[in-house]
């Protein structure tokens, strides 16, 4: 078979070399000294998931009392916590409500409402079921958040803009309010389902008044901080009805929860001191908290791969990074075609329409996706919107002008070709993007 | 070109470097195999857990023979000596969960989602097991399962 002994007797020392080093890796793999805790529920429509390893420096003696007792009990502490922060936001920025939910929302005689919290809750639902001009009182959260937004809203002209609420619903995506909470709409299957120009005009020009939302606070009946929310005058006819602004906070809502999540790991840290070191927080694979990876006894970093956006199975790039927070958003996340143009979920605030459908395909310089880490995550999730939005040059030249504190990585469409851009260091390339969504 | 065919036709089939190269290779194989089988945890099972749409609804130690019941969408159809039966149901969707007490065992039994795929999958016998039932969102998963963090984290 082998032509020349000299071959085959190096190949035959290779293999062996190889068996050896399958055996001696796996008879290496030993228990290492962590335990990890972790916690997977599912909130605002997507899977949140939370890992904390402790301190890998428990020797074997103190191994049992430190992770049975004493981790065990403060992860329950915080995993309780973070519950009740991620519950509380999924309420607060539900867009639609089911039956239960609605009866929750409004007293009845035996549902005297005496507990704010009920009052305060649904806020995103109640300010959308608002008439213009009303002034809808919500909790601190949302405020908050709103806060964020508007400031988004100024520093990216617009590009990132909550209130293209109508288009959304209208192309099929975001909780579709006629249907369960819990259930989407299929998309438009023909361009007769789409809506019409008229329709999409006449939202963006509403959605163009979300900077006259006004914020304000006051004193409730109790003493305490009371925080509203007054919507804008400004009303649209749409064949003939008219519509007051409607706003969709799931943009930055995942950013945001991941901010507070990755604080309140760190005020246990504080607490103590170790424990809560490693791990991380991920929120719909979108937005990422991510403190120090245990297993990388020098440096701590993770290694953070992004998913290619033309074949999700796959990552296409990875850096290494560790306490840092980032979001990103893709056009593969939620999409449709017809006619041979692909329909994504994220609307371009100037047009009213999905993104990467209204370029001239001469000039078509799409971001497909980008992640932007540093920062918050809220403000990341609003600039990876934004950008997305802004087109591939356009979105360059305003990273370079606004954001040069950020680390970026965003993959552009030239006219059919895909280009990496990224002021990454340690970023890599690990396989290629071609073809089109299917 | 005859002196070529001449050299083929005394060339034997087999001389013992082939051999031992075929042999390296097998033993590769069953080191990849053995450690891969003989690693994984096959410690006898404390308990399980069932999660729906990754709450978790139900959760039974074999230890103590005692169970809990988290949800409305879990009701317990027997209960002989043996065995517990459940029914865990998400508006029209179903998944029949038998657990064997002396085993201990877990498995899905029947379900009405598309593939079948839970049913097929082995019963939980020891920690190394999980049950999954992809369109029902049902998870399955042996009383302290931990998952494995290699330091990767993919977003997107």
């Amino acid at each position: 078979m082998f032509k020349s002994k000299k071959v085959a007797g190096v190949l035959c020392c290779a293999l062996a070399v190889a068996c050896a080093g399958v055996s001696v890796s796996f008879a290496g793999c030993s228990k290492s000294n962590t335990h990890i805790y972790y916690m997977n529920p599912e909130y605002m429509g997507s899977e949140a998931y939370l890992e904390i390893v402790g301190d890998p420096s428990i020797s074997e003696d103190d191994y049992d009392s430190y992770y049975n007792d004493k981790l065990s009990s403060e992860f329950k502490s915080l995993s309780y916590d973070a519950s009740v922060l991620l519950s509380t936001l999924d309420r607060d920025l539900s867009t639609s409500l089911t039956d239960t939910e609605l009866e929750s929302l409004h007293p009845t005689e035996e549902n005297t409402d005496e507990d704010t919290s009920t009052s305060v809750t649904y806020c995103v639902y109640r300010f959308n079921q608002a008439s213009a001009g009303e002034t809808v009182k919500i909790d601190e959260y949302t405020y908050d958040l709103l806060g964020i937004a508007l400031d988004m809203y100024d520093a990216t002209d617009g590009y990132y803009n909550p209130a293209v609420y109508y288009s959304v619903i209208a192309y099929g995506f975001g909780e579709q309010e006629e249907t369960d909470a819990d259930e989407v709409s299929a998309y438009p299957s023909s361009a007769e389902e789409l809506p019409s120009a008229a329709e999409v005009a006449a939202y963006t020009e509403l959605a163009g008044h979300f900077g006259e939302i006004k914020l304000s606070t006051g004193t409730d009946e109790k003493g305490s901080t009371a925080y509203y929310v007054t919507k804008p005058e400004y009303t649209v006819s749409v064949n003939g009805e008219t519509l007051a602004m409607k706003i969709d906070l799931g943009g930055i809502g995942k950013g945001y929860a991941t901010d507070k999540i990755s604080a309140l790991i760190d005020e246990y840290n504080t607490a103590y001191p170790g424990d809560f070191k490693y791990g991380y927080f991920t929120f719909g694979s979108s937005s990422v908290a991510v403190k120090q990876y245990y297993g990388d006894e020098e440096n701590g970093y993770y290694t953070i791969g992004l998913t290619n956006p033309r074949l999700s199975t796959n990552a296409f790039a990875q850096f290494t990074g560790r306490n840092l927070v980032l979001s990103t958003s893709g056009d593969y996340e939620q999409y449709y075609r017809i006619d041979g143009v692909t329909y994504c979920h994220i609307i371009n605030p100037k047009t009213g329409m999905p993104i990467n459908t209204d370029q001239n395909d001469a000039i078509s310089s799409n971001v497909v996706t980008i992640t932007i880490a540093g920062g918050s995550a809220a403000e990341d999730d609003a600039y990876t919107t934004a950008l997305m939005a802004m087109g591939g040059l356009q979105a360059i030249n305003y990273i370079n002008e606004n954001l040069a504190d950020r680390q970026f990585v965003m993959v552009i469409n030239f006219n059919g070709r895909y280009a990496v851009v990224s002021n990454i260091d340690s970023l890599e390339i690990v396989s290629g993007i071609e073809g089109e969504l299917e | 070109m005859i002196k070529q065919i001449d050299h083929i036709k005394k060339d034997k089939g087999f001389r013992i470097w082939d051999l031992a190269v075929y042999a390296v290779i097998i033993a590769v194989i069953v080191a990849i195999f053995c450690a891969v089988f003989f690693t994984r945890d096959t410690s006898s099972l404390k308990g399980a857990e069932i999660y729906l749409k990754n709450e978790l609804v139900f959760d039974i130690s074999f230890d103590s023979s005692t169970y809990n019941v988290y949800s409305d969408s879990v009701s317990v159809e027997d209960e002989s000596s043996g065995s517990i039966t459940l029914r865990i149901t998400d508006g029209s969707a179903y998944n029949v969960v038998e657990i064997n007490l002396s085993g201990p065992s877990v498995s899905v039994t029947e379900a009405n989602c598309s593939s079948r795929d839970c049913v097929y999958t082995a019963a939980i016998t020891d920690n190394s097991g999980i049950i999954y039932c992809l369109p029902h969102r049902l998870k399955i998963i042996p009383a302290g399962y931990e998952p494995e963090d290699n330091g990767t984290i993919i977003i997107g």
